[in-house]
């Protein structure tokens, strides 16, 4: 990148810009490097750091937030799908949950026991959000064993 | 009437890459520090004053940075991750643009008074580059009167005013030439001359600096008031 054409500068900005290289190259730099560089050249940082950390803070919570509508909207799409697949579809999620609640039991009774209650009282679109939360956690589990079992203490 | 564009954030697969290279240690000093090489290769270091910089809009390399970066995420700069794919290069190429533009508005611009254009929310507001904060009276006198003509001239007094035939006189006298010998590798195989041997003179060239620049603007009668005229 540093081999970038130039442009037009007039000869005093020539003159500027050659007193002010020093022939660092960014890129080439860790983080404490950087902070050095930056420390050395007086910037201070710390109000942008501030906004960087908010502007990073809020961008996260927006892709949050976009990931909550996806997973709701699968879980009415798949509500749907049930719903018209009749009451026995309705039945055959529900015991899926039932027994998927049941075996999270085995293993974490409190996180549980929360689920129990919101089956409890869910609608066919609450089943289908609960069965995909019940498979995601079943996956991290399934992931932590194996990770556990490839390094085992 | 053209209609403003609507600004579309990011979003999904996109707005992941950026959250990821946000993410990287040291990517805002990177970008920081990316900006601030960036502007001294455009010559926006005030070389009367070495703690001097005027960035477009009176910011500092650090601000900039996160208002490039804000405005990547809003949607304000449109990203093509076709062209582009890498965020903090694509931040980095905003920043180029900027300085560019400010740079050729400058060079164009006989006045300075403050020009209004349309803002955020279709409201009239005042081009930050017609606020930017003033770096150096007589850098900016130099660098935009009479299309630079004075500032030329200083440059080639100060190479005559070095050792006859020093590394130092050369490297100016090259640079006076040829745009492309602010750039160390160019100047340093264009003249032949070692890495140690460049370092030197350069190392002599910033201490002879101060002394010269402070006497050629007493000898030519510049004075911080000649800005008035500028603007």
């Amino acid at each position: 990148m540093n081999d970038k054409k130039p442009i037009e500068l007039t000869k005093l900005e020539r003159l500027a810009a050659l007193l002010r290289d020093d022939g660092i190259d960014p890129e080439t730099m860790n983080a404490d490097q950087l902070a050095q560089y930056l420390k050395v050249y007086k910037v201070d940082m710390s109000d942008p750091q501030k906004r960087f950390a908010s502007v990073l803070k809020k961008s996260k919570a927006r892709q949050s937030l976009e990931f909550a509508h996806e997973r709701r909207q699968k879980a009415v799409d798949k509500s749907k799908a049930i719903l018209s697949a009749g009451a026995d579809a309705v039945e055959a999620v529900k015991e899926k949950v039932r027994v998927m609640i049941k075996n999270l039991g085995q293993h974490d009774p409190d996180q549980a026991q929360v689920y129990a209650r919101e089956f409890e009282k869910a609608t066919p679109e609450d089943l289908a959000v609960l069965e995909e939360d019940l498979t995601l956690l079943e996956m991290e589990a399934s992931e932590n064993d194996k990770g556990d079992s490839q390094n085992p203490r | 009437m053209e209609l403003a564009q609507e600004k579309v954030p990011l979003s999904g697969a996109k707005l992941a890459v950026a959250i990821k290279a946000m993410e990287t240690a040291g990517f805002l000093e990177r970008l920081t520090v990316r900006i601030m090489k960036l502007a001294a290769a455009k010559g926006f270091y005030n070389p009367f004053n070495n703690e001097d910089v005027d960035l477009p809009g009176g910011k500092s390399a650090g601000d900039l940075a996160v208002d490039i970066i804000e405005k990547s995420l809003d949607g304000s700069y449109t990203w093509d991750e076709k062209k582009q794919p890498d965020f903090y290069w694509f931040c980095w190429s905003r920043a180029e643009s900027i300085l560019s533009n400010w740079l050729t508005k400058n060079r164009r611009m006989t006045t300075m008074s403050p020009m209004l254009e349309d803002g955020e929310n279709g409201e009239l507001d005042s081009n930050p580059v017609n606020t930017a904060a003033d770096g150096g009276d007589i850098y900016e006198v130099l660098r935009f009167r009479n299309g630079g003509a004075l500032g030329n001239q200083l440059l080639e007094d100060f190479a005559l005013s070095l050792p006859d035939k020093s590394h130092e006189q050369a490297i100016l006298m090259a640079v006076h030439d040829d745009r492309e010998c602010i750039r160390r590798r160019h100047c340093r195989e264009k003249l032949a001359v070692s890495e140690g041997d460049y370092d030197a003179a350069m190392k002599r060239i910033q201490r002879a600096a101060p002394k010269f620049l402070t006497e050629w603007c007493q000898k030519n009668n510049i004075k911080t008031e000649d800005r008035k005229e500028v603007r």
